[in-house]
């Protein structure tokens, strides 16, 4: 009776600790049945649909066929990037939102405090600064440069897509869910948006702190340094622009001439390096794996076909939903195909129907990232010998100076370690493809590229006559007032005394056109020889160089190629071309031991085929042989200089650093090849070659017997696409594999510490006889909803090496309908 | 006013699940609440009956709203959304049908006794 009388109050009561719960939280925001997130499971049918868009001119036709590519049919320029923008957000709204967060440092105010520290790094960067330059520059050439012009207005029309797809979300409750459940909505897409993830793929792909690294290095170990990182790989190499021959002499004298550094200045370095490895984040989008991608292409004379054909395999992180969406885009300009990033309106890597082309990183000079060190004070840098005031940039309630070189990253008692990045300087890339995705022939094709200054890329191209490479961008050369410039790959005065004095021509940039050996290999090997006249770099930043030789080894056999063949090299082939210089040598070198382990190992290894392939235990022999041999001899080395002791966050594995917690350098790993292989004295000397090989091996075939019963090696191999919301349960993997570091389809990594994240994320071979006769596939899925059919599908295609074919209907009638999964009508209207 | 009693806790029901259905519609959750209040106050039952009855038509309303998403991959989805929320997906839908009707039940209570207060204070004042 009591309970019942006091009814009405508790009531009360109850309502409101419901009301505050669910608003206090995102639970409520969630939860609504009207708008939460069980709306977005209606996302998940595939149905013919009509859309009202304002600012569209004219209908457009968006057909999704049955492989999940979209095909968009429009009528101008300004219909074809305004519903790519509404397609792709459609599919992938909160991955650009991410993208540009990531790119801009604002991933704290929806992620949490833990990327504070991320955000501060990436706003000192200065993405968000030079991404609102390139943008105002472009704006403001637009009325006397056709590319600006071209530029504004396809990315005014996709950002209008985006947009119309954002208003249109939220109108219908359907924005993606995981705005729902982080309680916020994606503010309007901006043109600065689209060059801030133009910025953050430079970032991925040229940008890093080998050269900090390096300036720790000779610091302890003076002129040793050189064994250990040697200005020219000590093992062959295929350089595709040429140069072979003797080094440029003041080339090797510039990469020597080391500045000298003191204790401060080490360790304002060492700082610095360790902000860039980026310890204390939680999860980085995406994370960023190095020194991998291929690509090669070769002419109608050497294929079956009788024209040429392109092979492409750029290698980035893996995430869920991965980095590309495949598009095909057709208006009275453009009839193109291919892999467009979360932001940007442009194809990357695809073909129309005279071309095709695909990217590989340069890996040049020292990544484009420059360290000098300079004097400040509160106000004023010094620089030339007079004060001048320091430009001060407040972003998003933070402060950030730069001087005259860059942004001040580092700065101790009045010295301040100045960052000058390439990707700080103007580039209109977007601008350099739209003109790309309608070239018809090299001239087109190479002409575009002038206008690329970042970041460094091979563009491999074919037409149905010629093939080529070319490595575009703005390379400085550096000069010092009296003298040899100081080694632009370590820290250098930034009083004005080493200074940029012009860039490499376009003219003399590498690259090849139509070579007489009818192939071309960029496999982020060095383009170009020792007798390159300008600086380019040392063995740091170019890789190993085993996966253009395995390319090119294949290339020089075989005349005949067909497209299967192809496929079957570049997701088929798992030779370690490492193992192929050096196990002959290994098991030479150690058949005389009396040991019966090491007897064992050597059995095996002298009946293997070199194939990295999951179910050969001899490959699993050669890793641990090869990752042990190289902690015995790199090891040593960094003790005997004092490098581990001093700096307990260096610490070098091989492989690329394929264990966890410890970093990858090429030079370290060219070094253990070329001992192995070639009796290279760097590292150790040859009278001690077999006591660590032998010493090498027995510790190998001891951490297999530790690892239980299965010893092939992909129970040691695999690949993981973790999702972007960091969540295991909707991420996919491990999946074992063959592979390692050194064969084509590639990563750094080992089961099940530290699984490769990274690998070829577009496998694509496209057919210059026919290019409706391509394939590819990117592992991943068109839609970022994980529920959906079309999230992951495309990783278990990948996975197995096999391909998709790329669809290509020129008209949206001649789409056979059994093909068709859905069709939109984009209409004018809203 | 026997016969009206007897049909007063259907009506309750019904009432709820349309009122509810209506203030979802508006996308406005907590709108259920008054809805819930709407039907208590119209049918005046009990109001042991009238959390019944509002708590029986929040679920009937959060069943029309939610049955037309259900999709094949519905189920991963749900299963999904809960991974990433950290919650089980099962408890995610178990929790939003029984806001939906708690707010309807409670706000059924409220109503009733809005209308007992009514008409206590207005036979006091006659």
């Amino acid at each position: 009776m009591r309970v019942t009388r006091f009814a009405p109050f508790f009531s009360v009561v109850i309502v409101v600790l419901i009301l505050v719960v669910s608003y206090a939280t995102p639970l409520g925001a969630i939860l609504n049945p009207e708008s939460g997130v069980w709306q977005n499971a209606a996302n998940l049918k595939f149905s013919n649909a009509t859309f009202s868009l304002p600012g569209l001119k004219q209908n457009v036709t968006v057909i999704q066929d049955t492989e999940g590519v979209y095909h968009i049919y429009a009528s101008n320029n300004h219909d074809l990037f305004y519903s790519l923008g509404f397609v792709q957000a459609r599919n992938r709204l909160w991955q650009m939102d991410i993208f540009r967060r990531a790119a801009i440092g604002q991933l704290a105010p929806v992620l949490g405090a833990g990327y504070r520290t991320y955000d501060s790094f990436q706003l000192n960067l200065g993405l968000y600064i030079s991404a609102q330059k390139d943008w105002n520059q472009i704006q403001a050439n637009a009325a006397t440069n056709s590319t600006d012009e071209l530029s504004v207005l396809a990315v005014e029309a996709y950002s209008a897509g985006v947009n119309a797809y954002i208003n249109y979300s939220s109108s219908h409750n359907d924005l993606p869910f995981m705005f729902k459940l982080l309680g916020y909505s994606p503010s309007p897409w901006t043109p600065v948006d689209s060059y801030a993830v133009q910025e953050y793929m430079i970032q991925n792909l040229e940008y890093g702190s080998d050269a900090l690294l390096y300036t720790l290095l000779q610091y302890k170990m003076g002129n040793a340094t050189t064994a250990s990182i040697p200005d020219f790989s000590p093992i062959p190499q295929v350089y595709y622009a040429g140069f072979n021959g003797v080094p440029n002499p003041s080339v090797v004298a510039e990469m020597n001439n080391d500045w000298g550094i003191n204790a401060t200045t080490a360790s304002m370095t060492y700082s610095l390096w360790k902000k860039f490895q980026g310890f204390d984040i939680p999860h980085v989008f995406p994370p960023n794996p190095s020194d991998h991608s291929n690509e090669w292409v070769v002419a109608g004379n050497r294929t079956s076909t009788g024209s040429p054909i392109l092979v492409g395999g750029p290698v980035l992180a893996f995430t869920l939903p991965p980095i590309w969406f495949q598009v095909q885009l057709v208006d009275p300009q453009y009839d193109v195909y291919g892999v467009v990033l979360p932001g940007a309106p442009v194809v990357v890597i695809g073909h129309n129907q005279q071309i095709a082309w695909t990217l590989t990183d340069v890996q040049a000079i020292s990544w484009g990232t420059y360290f000098f060190e300079q004097q400040v004070n509160a106000t004023s840098y010094l620089s030339n010998g007079t004060w001048d005031t320091l430009n001060t940039y407040k972003i998003f309630g933070q402060k950030f100076e730069w001087t005259n070189l860059g942004p001040v990253m580092e700065e101790q008692n009045g010295l301040a370690i100045v960052m000058d990045w390439m990707g700080n300087r103007f580039t209109n890339d977007l601008g350099s493809l739209l003109l790309i995705m309608s070239s018809t022939d090299w001239s087109q094709f190479s002409s575009a590229l002038t206008f690329w200054n970042a970041p460094y890329q091979n563009f491999a191209f074919a037409s149905s006559s010629m093939i080529a490479d070319i490595s575009p961008g703005y390379y400085p050369v550096f000069a010092r007032t009296g003298g040899v410039p100081f080694n632009p790959g370590s820290l250098m005065p930034g009083d004005g005394e080493q200074y940029i004095s012009g860039s490499i021509p376009f003219s003399l940039i590498p690259q090849a056109v139509s070579p007489t050996s009818g192939f071309i290999v960029s496999s982020n090997q060095r383009s170009v020889g020792p007798a390159y006249p300008y600086w380019f770099g040392n063995t740091m930043s170019f890789a190993v160089g085993s996966r253009a030789e395995t390319v090119y080894s294949y290339l020089a056999a075989h005349t005949d190629v067909s497209v299967q063949q192809f496929e079957q090299l570049q997701q088929h082939n798992y030779t370690d071309h490492g193992a192929v210089m050096s196990v002959p040598g290994i098991v030479s070198l150690l058949s005389n031991s009396t040991n019966g382990t090491v007897q064992k190992a050597i059995g095996m290894l002298r009946d293997w085929n070199f194939q990295m392939s999951a179910n050969s235990v001899a490959a699993s022999v050669w890793w641990f042989f090869y990752m042990s041999f190289f902690n015995n001899t790199v090891g040593p080395v960094m003790e005997k200089y004092g490098v581990y002791q001093s700096y307990s966050d260096i610490r070098f594995s091989g492989m690329g650093g394929s264990y966890s917690g410890t970093i990858g350098l090429a030079s370290l790993d060219e070094d253990v090849l070329a001992t192995l292989a070639y009796n290279y004295t760097g590292l150790i000397t040859h009278s001690k070659l077999w006591t660590v090989a032998y010493d090498s091996m027995l510790g190998a075939m001891s951490t297999l017997q530790k690892s239980g019963s299965n010893l092939s090696w992909g129970h040691f191999y695999g690949f993981y696409f973790p999702s972007l919301t960091g969540v295991g349960a909707v991420s996919v993997g491990p999946l074992n594999s063959g592979g390692d570091y050194m064969t084509l389809n590639d990563a750094s990594g080992f089961l099940p510490s530290n699984p490769a994240t990274g690998g070829q994320s577009f496998t694509y071979v496209a057919n210059l006889t026919n290019l409706s006769d391509s394939y590819g596939v990117y592992p991943g899925g068109q839609s970022e909803n994980p529920a959906s059919g079309q999230y992951s599908n495309y990783v278990f295609v990948w996975i197995k090496g096999d391909y998709l074919p790329l669809l290509y209907f020129p008209t949206a009638r001649s789409v056979p309908h059994n093909m068709i999964m859905q069709k939109w009508t984009l209409r004018p209207g809203g | 006013m026997d016969r009206m009693r007897a049909y007063s806790f259907p009506l309750c029901i019904v009432l709820s699940a349309l009122l509810s259905w209506a203030a979802i519609y508006t996308g406005l959750w907590p709108l259920v609440i008054i809805a819930g209040i709407a039907a208590g106050t119209v049918t005046g039952v009990r109001y042991m009956l009238a959390f019944a009855g509002g708590f029986a038509g929040g679920i009937v309303s959060a069943f029309i709203w939610l049955t037309p998403l259900l999709t094949p991959g519905a189920a991963k989805y749900v299963a999904d959304v809960g991974a990433i929320a950290s919650i089980p997906g099962s408890l995610l839908v178990f929790l939003s049908f029984i806001i939906t009707a708690l707010y309807a039940a409670f706000g059924c209570v409220i109503g009733s006794w809005v209308r007992h207060y009514a008409i206590r204070n207005r036979l006091t004042s006659a």
